[in-house]
This record gives C-alpha cells, sequence and structure tokens, in this order.
C-alpha cells in the first residue's frame, strides 16, 4: 500500500538507496537475531547506527526509530524492543514499496 | 545659700535641651528609619535588579531595540523575504564580497565579538558549533547549532559575504531564545529549527558546478581517509568529498586501517567513532600510535605533518575524545544524525577553513 509518504532522498545518493535498504534488512534479521538472545548491547550497537545514519538518507523515521530503540534497549526493555523492531520492519518495507510505486 | 555662676547654669539648661533634642530626635528619626527608609529603599533595590538582567541578557536587550517588522522577518523567513530583509539592511562590514582577505576579516570580527552576544543569550553551558562556507562564488553559508539541556538552536542562512549570512542568522536565534524563555517558563523543552524554505535553496547552490572557494585556492589536492563500517554512509561520504575535489580513500576499519593511516599521507582522516564489533574510533588512532612510535622517520613525518581527524557519531563531543598523541590532531567533531545536505555543507567549509 502506497501511505503517500514522500522522502528528502538527495539527488547524488538515489543511486546507494537500494543498497542502503537492502542493509537495513538484514539489520532487521540481525535485530530480531539479538532480541531472542537478548543481548541488549548488540541491539543498541545497531540502533546507534539507525539512528545516525538515516536522515542522511532523507529517512527521518528510521532515526527517529533508532533512537527509540536505543532507549529501549537500554533499559532492558524487551517488550518495547520488539514493538520498535516490528516497527523498523514495517518502515523498511513501506519505503521500498513508496519508492518502487 | 547657694552660689552659682553664670555657666554653671547655662551648662545645666543646655544638658536639659540637648537631652531634649536627642530624645525627640529618637521618637522621629526611629519611625521614620523603621517605615520610611524601606519604602525608598525598595525602588533602588529594583532598579538595581533590572539592570543586573539586562547585563545578563544584554542580548535580548540589544535585540529588543530592533523594530518589529525585523523580528517577524526572522520569524517567517522564507527566500522573497530573505531579500527584501537584505535590501532593507546596511551591513557596516559589507564590501567587495570576492576578495578573499576581506571574508577572512569579516569572519575574525565576527568570532572576536558578535557571536559573544549569542552565545551570552543561550542557556549556560550550551555547546556551540558554527562555521562559514563559501559554496559558491559569492555566495556564504553560515551554520549554527547549540546544544544544552533541554534546548536546541539551530540557524542556517546565506549572503553575498559572512557578514551578511551571518546578520540573518543572528536574527533567526535571536527569535529562537524568546521562544526558548517562553518554552522554558512552562517547563517545556525548546528545538529551534533552521528554516527548511532556506535549505532548499541552499542544497540547490551546493549543486553549483562552479568551483568552491578551496578549489580555487588550494595547492595540491586534498587527500581524505573516511573510516567508516556502513558502506553505503561511506559511499555518500565520499561522493560529497569528491565533488569538493579531493582524492577519497575508505575504510570500514576492519581493513588494516591503522597501517594506512601511518604509512599513507592524508590530510584529512572522517572517523566514524563506532566502528562495528566493538570496535571505537580511538582504538584505531591509538593501533596507529603505537605503529608511528617503530618508526623514526613516521615519527618526523607525523610531528611536523599531523593529519587533521573530525569525528563523526552520534555521541556529543565530550564523549568523543582521541587518545592523547603527538600525530593527529583532533579538529572537529560532526554529530550524527546530519542531513546530506548539511554534511555537504560541513565539508565545504573544513577544506575552505584548512586550504593549504
Amino acid at each position: 500500500m502506497n501511505t503517500g509518504a514522500t522522502y528528502n532522498i538527495p539527488e547524488e545518493l538515489k543511486d546507494i538507496i537500494p543498497a542502503y535498504l537492502e542493509r537495513r534488512k538484514e539489520d532487521s534479521a540481525q535485530l530480531n537475531d539479538l532480541m531472542a538472545k537478548k543481548d541488549f548491547a548488540g541491539i543498541m550497537r545497531i540502533a546507534h547506527k539507525l539512528k545516525g545514519n538515516g536522515a542522511s538518507f532523507g529517512f527521518d523515521h528510521i532515526t527517529e526509530l533508532g533512537d527509540r530503540m536505543n532507549d529501549a534497549a537500554k533499559s532492558e526493555n524487551s517488550e518495547e524492543v520488539k514493538k520498535v523492531i516490528q516497527e523498523f520492519e514495517n518502515e523498511i518495507q513501506q519505503i521500498k514499496f513508496n519508492l518502487d510505486a | 545659700m547657694e552660689f552659682r555662676t553664670l555657666s554653671t547654669i547655662l551648662s545645666e539648661r543646655m544638658s536639659g535641651i540637648l537631652l531634649f533634642l536627642a530624645a525627640a530626635g529618637a521618637v522621629v528619626v526611629f519611625p521614620l528609619l523603621l517605615f520610611v527608609l524601606p519604602f525608598l529603599l525598595v525602588p533602588v533595590l529594583i532598579h538595581r535588579f533590572i539592570v543586573f538582567h539586562k547585563i545578563k541578557y544584554r542580548s535580548l536587550e540589544e535585540d529588543d531595540s530592533q523594530s518589529s517588522s525585523d523580528v517577524l522577518t526572522a520569524q517567517v523567513i522564507d527566500l522573497e523575504s530573505w531579500k527584501k530583509y537584505k535590501e532593507d539592511q546596511s551591513y557596516p562590514m559589507a564590501g567587495d564580497p570576492t576578495t578573499a582577505n576581506l571574508a577572512k576579516a569579516q569572519i575574525a570580527q565576527i568570532n572576536a565579538s558578535e557571536i559573544q552576544e549569542i552565545t551570552d543569550a543561550l542557556p549556560y553551558g550550551a555547546s556551540v558549533t558554527q562555521y562559514f562556507t563559501d559554496v559558491d562564488v559569492d555566495k556564504w553559508v553560515y551554520t549554527f547549532h547549540a546544544y544544552a539541556l533541554n534546548a536546541e538552536f539551530n540557524a542556517v542562512t546565506y549572503g553575498h559575504d559572512p557578514a551578511e549570512a551571518f546578520v540573518m542568522a543572528k536574527a533567526i536565534l535571536m527569535q529562537q531564545v524568546r521562544e526558548w524563555h517562553e518554552a522554558r517558563e512552562k517547563g517545556e523543552p525548546y528545538v529551534g529549527r533552521a528554516n527548511e524554505d532556506l535549505l532548499k535553496d541552499i542544497r540547490a547552490l551546493g549543486k553549483s558546478s562552479k568551483p568552491s572557494y578551496f578549489a580555487r585556492h588550494a595547492k595540491h589536492t586534498p587527500s581524505v581517509l573516511i573510516i567508516e563500517d556502513d558502506p553505503e554512509v561511506a559511499a555518500a561520504t565520499e561522493a560529497i568529498f569528491k565533488q569538493l575535489g579531493c582524492q577519497t580513500t575508505i575504510s570500514n576499519g576492519h581493513d588494516g586501517v591503522p597501517y594506512k593511516m601511518s604509512f599513507q599521507n592524508f590530510d584529512f582522516i572522517v572517523l566514524d567513532w563506532m566502528l562495528g564489533d566493538n570496535l571505537v574510533g580511538n582504538q584505531v588512532v591509538e593501533k596507529s600510535v603505537k605503529i608511528i612510535d617503530l618508526f623514526n622517520d613516521l615519527k618526523v613525518r607525523f610531528e611536523h605533518n599531523q593529519p587533521k581527524v573530525i569525528t563523526y557519531s552520534v555521541l556529543d563531543r565530550p564523549q568523543v575524545q582521541l587518545p592523547t598523541n603527538h600525530y593527529f590532531y583532533h579538529l572537529d567533531h560532526w554529530r550524527k544524525p546530519t542531513r546530506y545536505s548539511d554534511l555537504a555543507v560541513k565539508a565545504s567549509e573544513l577544506l575552505s577553513a584548512n586550504a593549504n
């Protein structure tokens, strides 16, 4: 479903956006593994990265999710971490769908 | 019969009079001191209080002297209102904007005095980053970020010379300071955002094919090492430096980069702080320092020509410290998240300020 969301993707980065999104899908799989092991330090490392790089590529919501994920992992709040990981997966799918549309 | 001299009589009378006057004085003066004096002192104390606050927030007070139309212009700024604002204003430092020396003089003057007016108005302990960039011929961008507890201030402006860009930013920031005071009274956090309309225009300027100030003035092609474990982020950073005419090398931090740092010559090293697999930026520098220490020729070279390191992280500047060393100079810290356009401005500023 195209939500009509708009992204401020810099013209110079359009070619590397598909690779960026693939990398985020890998992050998503890794996050689920880390969550299964309750490795909050590992989750924080990925969250930290998402927070840092989302806005650079025009995906402000990824930066926001990274920030929330980092806070939830820091407080070892499993429910919140799972919820944010799910939101992150949805966001990646949504972005891909919107960009393909 | 007792005989008294005239002087004795007078003395006794005078004592009585003096005693009477003292008693009367006490009855009159004491209530006066008790009830009237406080009324006289209160206005003086209020005046002193106002004077103190004028000193404390002198930037605000000075800015109040501007007309309300100036403040409104700053609040609703877009390109058209900026142009109008520019036409209405006279800039005492403006002159021939193509002269690099004039631009340098303007920046020096702003850094020496005018920036103080803004920083004085910010929350105590605010961490401030501000810089000028010439994004094109005769076009200067001024970028200002300040972070404090529960408050953030941002401005990005441009003008034909640094002074022009700064004047606009000052108006925006003073407006943000006012808004911050209002938010603070309500106990709310405050974020002052740079104007997006203006940023779009600046992004368009950044795409100009005209060479940057650095490209026009640098004596050699600068070399940049980008240490970043996320390949796409590294590619985005590289694109910026290549566009600015630099030679670039990318490392993910796990490919023997301390050897590259030690045996190759780099003018700048952009160092992502968290490099994955628990590798932190300072460990990379530490390893490189140990390698350089083993070779006298490297020691001499690095002592005389230190590569400038720019750390890049979501962490704040105080949390990012390079190990003490004689070989690498920690020039700057860029805080993530950063938009691509802002990163381009920072990179351009970095090269302009360090052209040699």
